[in-house]
C-alpha cells in the first residue's frame, strides 16, 4: 500500500468534488489523525503528533462523488477511511496506511419523509442531534439517542451499530434501518431498498463493518411520532443483583420502558456525588423541580451517612489519580466492603414513553415489578437529573486527562444467567490495575449489557502508561470473554478489539473475509482494522 | 447433464452410510437423499457434494434439478437446552416448530406469535427461507434468533455467538439466515422464547371499506400498539371464516390480539376500541375475533386434537407489502384477501389468486458472497449500477 500517493491524488480529487472540498494542510491531517480512543490521548497529552496522519481529506457531497473518489482510489491502490465527526473509542478511523480520510459531513441533508410508512431517508453524514432536530421540529423522532449524539453522525452509527440511551425501546440502530445506501470498496453502489421482508437481511451484514467494506452514504430509518408523554423515576436498590433481577423481569414480562440503567454502588456513589453539587442550590430553589432532586438526595441516608460516603468517594478519586498498581486493589476492595454497610444501595433509572394512555399503564407495570424485587421508590427526581445531564459523560474525560490519569470505558453483553459472573469476573480482574465501576444498562428479555468505567493514574512516562493502558484492556476483554460475554455491545471493534476477533468469531469469519472478497477485493477500505 | 449415473450416485451413498448409517442414505435416480442425525454428519453431507461436484440442498431449500444431494433435517429434533433465565432455547434445525412449541408450553413459555403461522415448519427452513407471514407487529421470526449453528458450503462448521446485541462487526449470521441454502446450511440454532401472557384479549372492528381498516391498524402501531396478532381480512374471506351472520355484506374485519401485562393490555385495548370507532368501525365480538386469529396459527398436530382449529390449507400466496402501498394491494388483490403479520414496516398480503414475487434486487450480491465462501477465491465482478 503506496501510503504517500494520497497527497499526489489532491488535484485529481479536486476535479471530482471542488477544490476547496481537498486538503494536504498539516492541520487538517493532524486533526484527521486521531478519534477519541483514549489510548491515542496519552500521546496527544504529551505533545506527541499521531503516529498515522492521512495524505489528504476529501469531503463529498453526494453518492456519486463518493463512487468517483473510491474509483480513484481503487485505480492507484490508496487506502480510504470513512470518516463520519470522529467521536469513535476504539482507534477504528486512524488512518494506519495513510492515504484519503472522506469526511461526510456534507453529506447531511434529510432526504424524504415519508408519512405513510413512517420513515426518513437521511444522507450518511448528518450528526446526530441535526438529525433528531429535523424529526422534531416535523413531531417524530428516531428515538436514537447515543451519549456522543452531539459528535456522531448517522454513518457512524449504522458503521459500529450504535446503541442509544432508550434502545430498550427503540433498539440499536440496527433495528431501526429499513435500508442502506452503500458504496463498495470497487466503487459499486449498493441499494438495500426493496429487499426488506423478502427473507434474508443483507442490511446486516453491511451494518456494523466500520468503513471495512464499503462507505455508507445514505439509509432509510424508521421514524415514530415524538412521545406525547415521558415518566421517568428513580429506584434505590438495596444490591447489583437485586436490580439486575428488577431489569430482567421488566424485560421479559414484555415490557418496553425507553430508559434503564442500574448503577453499580460505587457509580451510585460517583452519581450522588455530582448530584450533591445541585443539591444545596436546589434545596434553596423555588423550582419545584429542583426541590425533587434535593428531597432525593436528602433520601440517601443520615447525615452522618452522607458524610462518610463522600469522604470515600474523595479518597477513592484521589487514590484513583494517585494510585499505584499495588494500592489499587485494596482500593477497590474498600469500596466493595464499605459502600453496602453505608446502605447507600444502587440507583435505578426507569423511564416510559409514548401515547400517553399507554405510557402510564407502561409505567405503573414496570414499577411494580421493580418494587416486588426490592426497589424503592425515590420519585421522579434521579432520572429527571439523569435526563439533564445524559450527554456529559462524553465531555468529562478530557478533565481525567488533565489530571493525570487516564479513563476508558468497557460495553459487555451477555445473557442473564451469566450476568452477574460477567460484573464479578471483570471487577475481580481489573481490581489490582484500576479504579472500576459499572452500571448495567441496554437490557434485552435475553440478556443485558453492562457498561465499565476504569480509571488510574498515567504518570508522566508513556510508554509505561500505554503499557498499564493494554494490560487493563487485556485483561478486562480476556475477564469477559471468560464467561462468554461479546467484546463489544455498541463502541465497535476498530484497532482496539481487532486482536480479539478470531476468537469472538472463531469459524465465522471466513464469513466475514468472504464479504471483504466480495465487496473490497482490492483491500483499500480502512486497512488494519476488525482484524480483516 | 451431470455426468453422474445412478451407479456413480450408489458409490457415493456407500461412502456417505460409513458415516451416517446406511439406514439415512437412499438413492432414487440421481438423487441421494442423506437424513442425518448430527451437525457433523451434515458436513460428510457437505463434504461429499462438494468432492463429487453435486449441488446440494438443505430442507427447505430451492430444489435443483438434475444430480443432487438432498439434505433432510427430520432426524434433528432436539431440544438441546432451555435456559429459562435467560429465555433462550437451543435446537437443532430439525424440530417443527410446533412440537418446539409444545415442548415450551410445557414451561409456560412460547416461541411467540410470529412463529404461530407456520407451526408445521422445521426451524432450519423458517430461518433459511423466511416468509412474509412469519411475523407480528413485534417483530418477525427471523429475529427470535440468537445464534446459529451452520455448515458452509466448503465443509467448515460455525457456531456464531450468543449475545444479546453486539457491535463486533456484521451479523454473520445473516449470511445463513434468509439465504436459502445457497450459503450453507442451518444445523441449529438458539432462539429467544417468552413466557406466556398472563393477560389475552381479543379486539375486532368491522369497516364498510378496506383502507379504513388498514387506516386503524397503521394508526394504532404509529402510536405505539404492538399487538400479539393484528390482520385485516376482505369481505369474502370475513363472510367465509369469520361468521357471515354477525356481518353486513362485503364489510372488511380488522382483528387483533393483545396479551401481555393486565395494565398494558387494558391500555390497549382502550385505544384500539376508541380508534376503531372514530374511524367509523363496528365492534365485532371478541369470541369470534379469537375463533378466527387462532384458526390461523393451528398446527397440523393441534388441529388433529382440537378439530374445532382446523388449519387452512397452504394454498394461499403472501407477499410482503410496505405500508406506502398497502392500501391500494390489498384493494387490487382480489377476493379473499387477508392482510396479516403487520409490523411497523408493512404486512403480508396473501390471496387466492397467485401473486408474482418481488424480484430481489441483491440477488447478485448474494450469489457473489455464496461464490466466495464456495470457493474462497476469485470473483465475478457484480455490478449494479
Amino acid at each position: 500500500m503506496r501510503a504517500t500517493r494520497g497527497a499526489e491524488l489532491a488535484p485529481a480529487l479536486r476535479s471530482l468534488t471542488a477544490p476547496d472540498r481537498v486538503s494536504t494542510t498539516p492541520p487538517d491531517r493532524l486533526a484527521y489523525a486521531r478519534d477519541l480512543w483514549p489510548r491515542g490521548m496519552l500521546g496527544l497529552k504529551t505533545g506527541q503528533a499521531p503516529a498515522h496522519p492521512p495524505d489528504v481529506v476529501v469531503w463529498p457531497t453526494s453518492t456519486a462523488e463518493v463512487q468517483a473518489i473510491v474509483r480513484l482510489a481503487v485505480e492507484n491502490r490508496v487506502p480510504i477511511v470513512p470518516f463520519g465527526a470522529g467521536s469513535g473509542v476504539c482507534g477504528g478511523t486512524l488512518p494506519l496506511a495513510g492515504g484519503m480520510v472522506v469526511d461526510l459531513k456534507r453529506m447531511r441533508r434529510l432526504v424524504n419523509l415519508d408519512r405513510a410508512s413512517l420513515t426518513a431517508t437521511f444522507e450518511a453524514g448528518i450528526l446526530g442531534e441535526h438529525l433528531e432536530h429535523e424529526l422534531a421540529r416535523r413531531g417524530y423522532t428516531l428515538g436514537h439517542f447515543p451519549s456522543s449524539i452531539m459528535c456522531s453522525t448517522l454513518g457512524g452509527w449504522l458503521a459500529a451499530r450504535s446503541a442509544g440511551q432508550c434502545s430498550t425501546r427503540y433498539g440499536k440502530i440496527e433495528d431501526m434501518v429499513r435500508s442502506v445506501e452503500l458504496v463498495t470498496g470497487t466503487g459499486e453502489v449498493i441499494d438495500t431498498t426493496g429487499s426488506h421482508g423478502l427473507g434474508a437481511d443483507f442490511d446486516q451484514l453491511l451494518i456494523g463493518s466500520e468503513g471495512t467494506l464499503g462507505i455508507f452514504t445514505r439509509a432509510v430509518v424508521a421514524i415514530r411520532p415524538a412521545p406525547e408523554a415521558r415518566i421517568l423515576r428513580g429506584f434505590s436498590m438495596p444490591r447489583v443483583a437485586a436490580g439486575c433481577e428488577a431489569i430482567r423481569r421488566v424485560m421479559q414480562r414484555g415490557l418496553r420502558p425507553s430508559v434503564v440503567r442500574l448503577y453499580d454502588e460505587i457509580d451510585t456513589l460517583m452519581a450522588r456525588s455530582s448530584a450533591a453539587k445541585e443539591e444545596k442550590a436546589a434545596a434553596e430553589s423555588e423550582d419545584p423541580e429542583e426541590r425533587a432532586v434535593a428531597g432525593w438526595l436528602g433520601l440517601l441516608g443520615s447525615e452522618q451517612g452522607k458524610r462518610m460516603r463522600d469522604g470515600l468517594r474523595r479518597r477513592l478519586v484521589g487514590a484513583a489519580l494517585g494510585a499505584s498498581v499495588g494500592r489499587m486493589r485494596v482500593l477497590n476492595r474498600a469500596a466493595d466492603a464499605l459502600l453496602p454497610r453505608l446502605s447507600g444501595g444502587c440507583l435505578l433509572i426507569v423511564g416510559c414513553e409514548g401515547d400517553r394512555p399507554l405510557a402510564e399503564a407502561e409505567a405503573r407495570a414496570t414499577f411494580r415489578e421493580i418494587e416486588r424485587a426490592g426497589g424503592k421508590d425515590l420519585g421522579p427526581g434521579p432520572g429527571e437529573r439523569w435526563l439533564r445531564h445524559r450527554y456529559d459523560v462524553s465531555f468529562k474525560l478530557s478533565k481525567m486527562f488533565q489530571a493525570g490519569a487516564f479513563a476508558d470505558t468497557m460495553e459487555v453483553a451477555v445473557s442473564w444467567d451469566r450476568l452477574l459472573d460477567l460484573y464479578r469476573a471483570v471487577r475481580e480482574a481489573l481490581a489490582p490495575l484500576c479504579f472500576v465501576m459499572a452500571h448495567f444498562s441496554h437490557a434485552y428479555a435475553d440478556g443485558c449489557s453492562i457498561y465499565f468505567s476504569f480509571a488510574a493514574a498515567a504518570g508522566d512516562d508513556q510508554a509505561l502508561a500505554e503499557e498499564r493502558y493494554d494490560a487493563i484492556w487485556r485483561t478486562a476483554l480476556a475477564a469477559s470473554t471468560s464467561v462468554g460475554a461479546t467484546i463489544s455491545h455498541h463502541h465497535g471493534v476498530g484497532l482496539s478489539k481487532a486482536a480479539y476477533m478470531p476468537a469472538e468469531h472463531g469459524e465465522s469469519m471466513a464469513i466475514f473475509r468472504a464479504l471483504k472478497r466480495v465487496l473490497d477485493p482490492h483491500g483499500i477500505l480502512n486497512p488494519g482494522k476488525m482484524g480483516l | 447433464m451431470t455426468g453422474h449415473d445412478t451407479q456413480a450416485m450408489g458409490r457415493h451413498a456407500a461412502a456417505l452410510s460409513g458415516a451416517v448409517g446406511a439406514d439415512h442414505v437412499t438413492v432414487a435416480g440421481e438423487r441421494l437423499t442423506v437424513v442425518p442425525g448430527a451437525a457433523g454428519e451434515v458436513i460428510e453431507a457437505v463434504r461429499l457434494a462438494r468432492a463429487a461436484r453435486l449441488p446440494i440442498r438443505f430442507g427447505g431449500a430451492l430444489s435443483t434439478d438434475g444430480a443432487s444431494v438432498s439434505c433432510d433435517f427430520g432426524r434433528m429434533t432436539q431440544m438441546l437446552h432451555l435456559d429459562e433465565t435467560s429465555l433462550l432455547v437451543h435446537v437443532q434445525a430439525g424440530i417443527t416448530l410446533g412440537a418446539l412449541e409444545e415442548r415450551l408450553g410445557a414451561r409456560a413459555l412460547t416461541l411467540g406469535a410470529a412463529a404461530r403461522r407456520s407451526l408445521d415448519r422445521r426451524v432450519g427452513a423458517a430461518l433459511a427461507a423466511p416468509r412474509p407471514e412469519e411475523a407480528c407487529p413485534r417483530g418477525r421470526f427471523l429475529e427470535a434468533c440468537a445464534a446459529i449453528d451452520g455448515v458452509l458450503l466448503d465443509g467448515t462448521a460455525l457456531h456464531t455467538r450468543m449475545a444479546p446485541r453486539r457491535a463486533t462487526g456484521p451479523d454473520l449470521s445473516h449470511a445463513l439466515l434468509g439465504a436459502r441454502g445457497t450459503t450453507g446450511a442451518i444445523t441449529g440454532a438458539w432462539l429467544r422464547v417468552l413466557r406466556r401472557p398472563p393477560v389475552t384479549r381479543f379486539v375486532g372492528a368491522a369497516f364498510g371499506e378496506g383502507k379504513a381498516a388498514i387506516a386503524v391498524a397503521c394508526a394504532l402501531l404509529d402510536r405505539g400498539i404492538r399487538p400479539a396478532d393484528l390482520s385485516i381480512a376482505d369481505g369474502a374471506l370475513a363472510a367465509g371464516e369469520i361468521g357471515g351472520g354477525a356481518l353486513a355484506d362485503r364489510e372488511t374485519v380488522l382483528a387483533l390480539r393483545l396479551d401481555g401485562m393486565a395494565d398494558p393490555v387494558a391500555a390497549e385495548e382502550a385505544l384500539a376500541v376508541e380508534q376503531a370507532a372514530s374511524a367509523g368501525g363496528r365492534p365485532v365480538s371478541s369470541p369470534l375475533i379469537e375463533a378466527w386469529l387462532t384458526s390461523l396459527t393451528a398446527s397440523a398436530e393441534l388441529s388433529r386434537r382440537e378439530p374445532r382449529l382446523t388449519s387452512r390449507p397452504h394454498r394461499r400466496h403472501a407477499t410482503f407489502i410496505p405500508w406506502c402501498d398497502l392500501a391500494a394491494a390489498f384493494a387490487a388483490a382480489g377476493p379473499r384477501a387477508e392482510l396479516s403479520a403487520l409490523t411497523p414496516a408493512g404486512g403480508a398480503l396473501s390471496s387466492d389468486a397467485p401473486i408474482t414475487p418481488r424480484p430481489d434486487p441483491l440477488a447478485i450480491w448474494r450469489a457473489a458472497l455464496a461464490h466466495a465462501l464456495d470457493e474462497g477465491g476469485s470473483l465475478p465482478e457484480p455490478r449494479t449500477r
